[in-house]
């Protein structure tokens, strides 16, 4: 803020003044200061100072007076707060005053001379009587002489006590009280006095109105009165309008308009303080407002306009600290408390920010006017012209109005003669303001402005500033800063697609760049500004105004040709002044980089479509690629090469030619070059050849101008391309490179280089599904269709298969989920194949192929023998080398998969079976009946033998070759195992016709006898080998015999399954029952059956019997009884029966009970039936079997 | 006197820009729209903050620039209509006026089958009756 509002910013202080006793001034001005409101003092030491507190006689006011030079005086606001007491309080030492005649006459003519002074200015006086005590003898006489020798009432002369505190105390209370209300009284009185003159208008000018006014407003701020002090600086403002308003401002001289604006600076700063300070935020911004808008059109002769301007600037930014210091302490106000019909306060006009912002625009057009000013001043004013407003302060004093020019003292003594002459003045403030730095302080005003509106988030506002100030720098010629600041506000406009706004900053920046003679960035920013889609001409900066030209169509054509030619390097661009022109060389080249994100897209777009999806090594595909500019001119490039990620495939117009140019309106195309239209998409096509496989991609297309200019343009697929992340809500800007719809839409920048095509035909055949156990043969075949192979290797593993589920019921061993549900074999070679045990071994995973000629062909076998019932999927890879015709040697590379199922070919089980009619008492088994309830099958009785069921099922689909069943025992000493009978079953296995066809889903049975030799609880009998072959023969399978490995003979493989008997429970039987009894009877032909029982203990045992009656028979013998059998013995029960019935009959059974061994036996109702013949002429001797009688009887 | 309207679609990005004033100087009016929305956003979060006109549409003075005074108005589809004008002492009710008939202007630019949403709107006739709008703004109220 200006010094000179200094002494207007603070309330004015009352002012008293001491004189006599100076010791006690100190203490008593401390006081003073400190009291509530406080007063200033003004200590003189002693009388002889006195006359500097009084001042010139008033004269009374006559409206003949001519009008007064100025407004306002200079001093008198300073006189009346430092200079001018209210109140004078005179201390006088008690001795003086009750001392002797001579003392007391010097006081008198103290107090006599004190009343000349005070006299013109109705300053109150004080007399104060200094004692050291409160003690003390007072001469009333003397007392009263004195109030009246100082014209002072009673209560205006006191007592000063010095040396008691507490009545010094009360003695300075006194005082300050006496004081503040004389104070207060005199500024009261002095107002009115004022007041009065004013009501009686005993004058004829405006500007004493205005004076007088303000001379009140200021007396009751002496008092504190704030009302009325605003209410007459309103009025004296208003009388300043109609002082101004009476005259045209375009006709007074400038130091008028000056003197003029100054007053209404000060009465306004004066409300809006006020304003302020009494919580009228919203009003104060009103008057502001008011003001501003008032006094703006104020602007007065041409040549003064840079002071207009420079005044209204200031307004703001003093209005602008003054509502930031109010808003420091106090809180926003709420927007819109206006009364009703009041202008609205926006939220913006409560925030200092916007009056710095408004300050600086104005000090840019106070830049601007005063460099208008310069021009003419400088065109019609000598050039040594000395600056007389400038000089010793002898020579060159101060105004007396505020606002006026300094005096020229020397020029008599008349204030109209000591003015300076209109020119005078004029070239003192122009070259005054020559050293006024505009720029920096517009800067430093709008650094203040952002951040402010940094803090509120007005984002956009405080980036506009950001432009201001960048533009500002570049009015200062800092292009550095410049650049730096504009730099960072184009990113808000390109994003929020402000179009005219990012112009006017690129053409600022393009001129930073050109400036500097930054080549590189001056190409950039002309290319971004030419290829903008700008509607309408870019006019000049709106803040710095026309230090950038105007950028319409016709310097869009200028600017392209212009820039065209520098980067072509025919011409240079002019930089700074003093400086080399900007000029390209290999020293100095551009390289300008474009990619998908770059705001030079607009510049350049590529995009490209392969026409096919993948090709092979060596192969031609062709290339689209469509080209766009936005730039405002055809554009010719000398070169271009399109690169690629195989560099074998990079195009140069330079060395290739474009198979196919294609452009909407056809226009020429250069063999060398390359010529783009405006807004038009160029379609050219070439023929690319990659030599390696994998893929290719188009990079990028790299554009030359001349021989130091490049533009490298990354390049996008035409499917797949991106929208230009600029001006997308700009019409027409963004349109998709038509042409070749499904290139259009499909086209990619990748293509898929694949390997040659191999011309080979590799066959893989098995017979599914394979059989858990067996080596499964699979049959590889390669034949040549058109390569002659010299060398190749064929792999062959397991790929993991997706629907591997073992739901099968599998004998083997559980496998863990890590391992491989099969393993690949290979038959051996040599002498080992002769050899027994198992013909195969592991495969090593790969083949060597010999040499292959076209036509021919080679196999092979590998066999898969699996762990576990799971399907495989069996993986061939078959790498080979092969020469073709015109070709250089190539590795070709050729896949196969076959997915193998697997089952399981035989489920094996057995059971025990006690002998037929022969049962033992075993007590396991009664112990069991009664724990568990089940009889375990596995219990069998010593040294008895016992029958082994063993059957095989064949759950495959294939027919099964059985070989050979056998049982192994495990110790001949514990457990004999006896296969029962020869069986069909054929003993050499190798033999043609042996063995004995399963056909699916049938059930082999093979019985054997146990035979336990020793006492067990669990005892291992042995394990059943079973051998087995799937059978080869045609009428099984009949679609077989297409496979051809079938008919090789080695290839079927035995396969031997072992199966663990389970353990058994071996017992001595206490009790043997045998039942004995005829194969078969004659109807009426008596015949005996015998139920032995035999006690296979030492003891005696008591067994019980009954007989269960049947019509079938009649018999003689006992029908229930209880028997002992002796130890060791047999006890034997026979019946004689007679059949009544033919047929098969159900036996009498006899039920026998051991009482103790608590147990009870009763044949099964199967093993107790006979059949009865009808008749007698069956002869069992000549018949085999029941079913040959049977038919015997039938002939018969 | 209208010296400018415009139209700012929601992304911020201008619709449609147009000045009635002779002075070919359309840039200050970009910067002042543009700055405008940031006063814009202000009302629209306070006033969402305070839960009150959330669907008030005008949003009144926006703020005065060194010579202009700005007014603004914002669709519930977030497209926002600015005006700026020299007048100190207009009634909110012309004002609101205005808009209303802005509003319709664009709504019928924006049903045009042709336009793009979301593009600058470059119609002839949109411009033609934005001008008749701000030819009639003040009798507005009458008609």
């Amino acid at each position: 803020m200006a010094e000179d509002m200094e002494e207007l910013r603070t309330p004015p202080v009352p002012l008293v003044a001491l004189v006599g006793c100076p010791e006690y001034h100190g203490a008593i001005s401390l006081y003073l200061h400190r009291e509530q409101p406080p007063l200033n003092t003004l200590a003189l030491p002693d009388f002889a100072k006195l006359p500097i507190i009084g001042g010139k006689e008033r004269k009374p006011v006559d409206a003949r007076m001519p009008p007064p030079l100025g407004i306002l005086k200079a001093d008198w606001l300073t006189k009346h707060r430092t200079r001018m007491p209210a109140v004078l309080a005179v201390l006088l030492d008690r001795d003086q005053v009750y001392g002797d005649p001579t003392q007391w006459l010097e006081v008198c003519t103290n107090l006599d001379n004190i009343k000349a002074v005070i006299r013109g200015r109705n300053i109150k006086l004080v007399v104060a009587i200094v004692q050291p005590t409160s003690q003390g003898e007072v001469n009333e006489e003397r007392l009263s002489a004195l109030r009246k020798r100082a014209e002072v009432d009673a209560k205006c002369c006191i007592l000063f006590i010095t040396h008691e505190p507490s009545e010094l105390r009360r003695s300075l209370a006194r005082l300050g009280s006496i004081m503040g209300e004389l104070a207060t009284t005199f500024y009261r009185e002095e107002g009115r006095r004022v007041k009065l003159r004013v009501e009686k208008k005993s004058y004829s000018s405006l500007e004493l109105s205005v004076r007088y006014n303000f001379k009140i407003a200021v007396y009751a701020e002496f008092r504190r009165d704030w009302v009325a002090a605003l209410k007459f600086y309103e009025t004296a403002y208003s009388l300043l309008q109609e002082v101004i308003t009476s005259t045209s401002m375009e006709l007074q001289p400038v130091q008028r308009v000056v003197e003029m604006k100054a007053v209404a600076e000060q009465l306004h700063f004066k409300i809006s303080n006020l304003l302020l300070h009494g919580g009228k935020e919203t009003e104060a911004v009103r008057w502001f407002r008011e003001h501003a808008s008032w006094y703006k059109q104020m602007v007065g002769p041409f040549e003064g306009y840079f002071l207009h301007w420079a005044w209204i600037s200031k307004q703001f930014q003093v209005f602008g600290e003054l509502l930031q210091n109010r808003l420091a302490t106090v809180a926003p106000p709420a927007q819109n408390t206006a009364m009703r019909g009041q202008p609205v306060v926006s939220e913006r006009e409560l925030q200092p920010a916007y009056y710095y912002h408004v300050s600086a625009i104005y000090m840019v057009k106070r830049r601007r006017a005063f460099q208008a000013a310069l021009v003419a001043f400088e065109a019609f004013e000598e050039s040594n012209a000395p600056d007389v407003l400038v000089g010793p302060p002898e020579e060159v004093g101060p105004p007396v109005y505020v606002g006026q020019a300094p005096r020229l003292l020397k020029r008599g003594n008349d204030n109209h003669a000591q003015s300076p002459t209109e020119t005078e003045y004029m070239r003192h403030l122009i070259l005054l303001e020559k050293n006024f730095q505009h720029p920096l302080i517009a800067i430093a005003l709008l650094k203040k402005a952002h951040e402010l509106y940094q803090l509120v988030e007005a984002t956009r506002t405080a980036y506009r500033l950001l432009n201001d100030m960048g533009c500002e720098y570049f009015a200062a010629k800092d292009y550095v800063n410049a650049m730096r600041i504009l730099n960072s506000v184009i990113g808000i406009y390109r994003q929020e697609e402000w179009v005219v706004l990012l112009g006017s900053t690129l053409t600022y920046l393009r001129e930073c760049a050109r400036c500097l003679g930054l080549a590189k960035e001056f190409a950039e920013y002309s290319f971004e500004l030419l290829s903008l889609p700008l509607s309408a001409t870019v006019s000049p900066g709106y803040v710095s105004g026309s230090e950038v030209e105007p950028f319409g169509e016709l310097e869009k054509t200028q600017l392209c040709q212009e820039l065209v030619e520098f980067l072509r390097g025919v011409r240079d661009i002019t930089s700074q002044e003093g400086k080399p022109g900007m000029k390209l060389s290999s020293a100095q080249p551009i390289n300008l980089e474009i990619n998908v994100q770059s705001p030079l897209r607009m510049v350049l777009s590529v995009c490209v479509a392969f026409h096919n999806q993948s090709v092979r090594v060596g192969k031609v595909t062709r290339l689209t690629l469509s080209i766009l500019t936005h730039l405002p001119l055809p554009v010719v490039f000398d070169e271009v090469e399109i690169l690629f990620d195989q560099s074998s495939c990079n195009f140069s117009t330079q060395k290739n030619n474009f198979v196919e140019v294609d452009q909407e309106d056809l226009g020429p195309c250069s063999m060398l070059g390359l010529e783009l239209e405006p807004l038009k998409w160029k379609r050219i096509s070439i023929d690319v050849a990659p030599e390696e496989t994998g893929k290719l991609e188009c990079l990028e297309l790299v554009a030359r101008w001349g021989p130091h200019t490049t533009i490298r343009c990354q390049v996008e697929s035409m499917g797949t391309r991106e929208e230009i992340p600029f001006w997308k809500s700009e019409p027409g800007i963004d349109v998709p490179p038509s042409g070749d719809p499904a290139l259009a839409s499909l086209g990619q920048k990748l293509i898929q280089v694949e390997e040659p095509e191999a011309l080979v035909d590799i066959s893989v055949e098995a017979s599914s599904p394979g059989l858990v156990g067996e080596a499964f043969p699979v049959c590889f075949t390669i034949s040549s269709a058109g390569h002659s192979i010299q060398s190749g290797d064929l792999e062959v593993y397991f790929a993991p298969s997706v629907n591997s589920e073992a739901t099968l019921a599998s004998m083997s061993p559980p496998r863990g989920p890590d391992l491989a549900p099969a393993e690949l074999l290979v038959r051996k070679t040599g002498e080992n194949a002769e050899s027994i045990g198992d013909n195969y071994e592991i495969f090593a995973g790969l083949v060597e192929v010999p040499e292959i000629s076209i036509g021919d062909s080679w196999s092979t076998i590998i066999y898969v023998r699996w762990f576990e019932p799971k399907a495989v999927t069996l993986m061939t890879t078959f790498v080979y080398r092969a020469s073709e015709a015109g070709m250089p040697k190539y590795q070709y590379r050729l896949h196969k998969s076959k997915e193998l199922d697997c089952v399981e070919a035989l489920a094996i089980e057995h059971h025990y079976v006690a002998p037929f009619r022969r049962d033992s008492l075993l007590l396991g088994n009664l112990d069991a009946n009664t724990i568990g309830g089940q009889v375990p099958a596995a219990t069998l009785a010593l040294k008895e033998s016992s029958i082994l069921v063993v059957t095989l099922k064949n759950q495959s689909s294939i027919s099964l070759r059985l070989l050979k069943i056998e049982a192994t025992e495990e110790d001949r000493s514990r457990c004999l195992l006896q296969k029962s009978g020869s069986g069909p079953l054929a003993n050499d296995p190798d033999g043609e016709a042996g063995g004995i066809i399963v056909a699916p889903q049938e059930i082999f049975t093979q019985l054997l006898w146990v035979h336990p030799l020793v006492l067990s609880k669990s005892l291992l009998v042995g394990t059943i080998s079973v051998l087995w072959q799937r059978t080869m023969s045609s009428d099984v399978m009949p679609n077989i015999s297409e496979v051809p490995i079938q008919h090789h003979k080695d290839a079927v493989d035995f396969v031997s399954n072992r199966v663990p008997l389970a353990k058994i429970m071996v017992e001595s039987p206490p009790l043997v029952i045998t039942l004995d009894c005829p194969p078969h009877a004659v109807l009426g032909k008596p015949f005996t059956m015998t139920t032995k029982v035999q006690n296979l203990t030492s003891t005696l045992l008591e067994v019980a019997f009954s007989v269960v009656d049947t019509a079938s028979f009649i018999f003689s013998g006992a029908h229930s009884d209880t028997v002992s059998i002796l130890p060791r013995g047999t006890h034997f029960l026979s019946y004689k029966l007679v059949p009544l019935f033919s047929g098969i009959q159900q036996l009498p059974r006899v039920k026998i009970n051991s009482a103790w061994y608590n147990a009870a036996f009763q044949p099964s109702p199967v093993s107790t039936q006979i059949f009865v013949f009808p008749s007698t002429r069956f002869e069992p001797n000549t018949h085999s079997s029941v079913d040959e009688a049977f038919g015997s009887l039938v002939i018969s | 006197m209208i010296v400018c309207v415009a139209v700012v679609g929601h992304n911020n990005n201008p619709l449609y820009l147009q000045s009635f004033v002779d002075d070919d100087n359309t840039l200050k009016f970009h910067y002042i729209v543009h700055c405008s929305l940031d006063v814009i956003e202000e009302k629209v979060s306070n006033s969402k903050r305070a839960g009150v006109n959330l669907n008030e549409t005008f949003l009144g003075l926006l703020y005065p620039t060194e010579d202009y005074k700005v007014f603004g108005y914002m669709s519930n589809t977030k497209i926002k209509f600015v005006l700026v004008t020299t007048d100190h002492d207009l009634r909110d009710a012309d004002v609101r006026n205005f808009f209303r008939r802005l509003h319709g202007a664009y709504v019928d630019a924006a049903s045009n089958p042709f336009h793009v949403p979301g593009k600058r709107i470059t119609s002839a006739a949109f411009a033609e009756r934005v001008s008749n709008v701000v030819k009639t703004f003040g009798f507005g109220a009458a008609a």
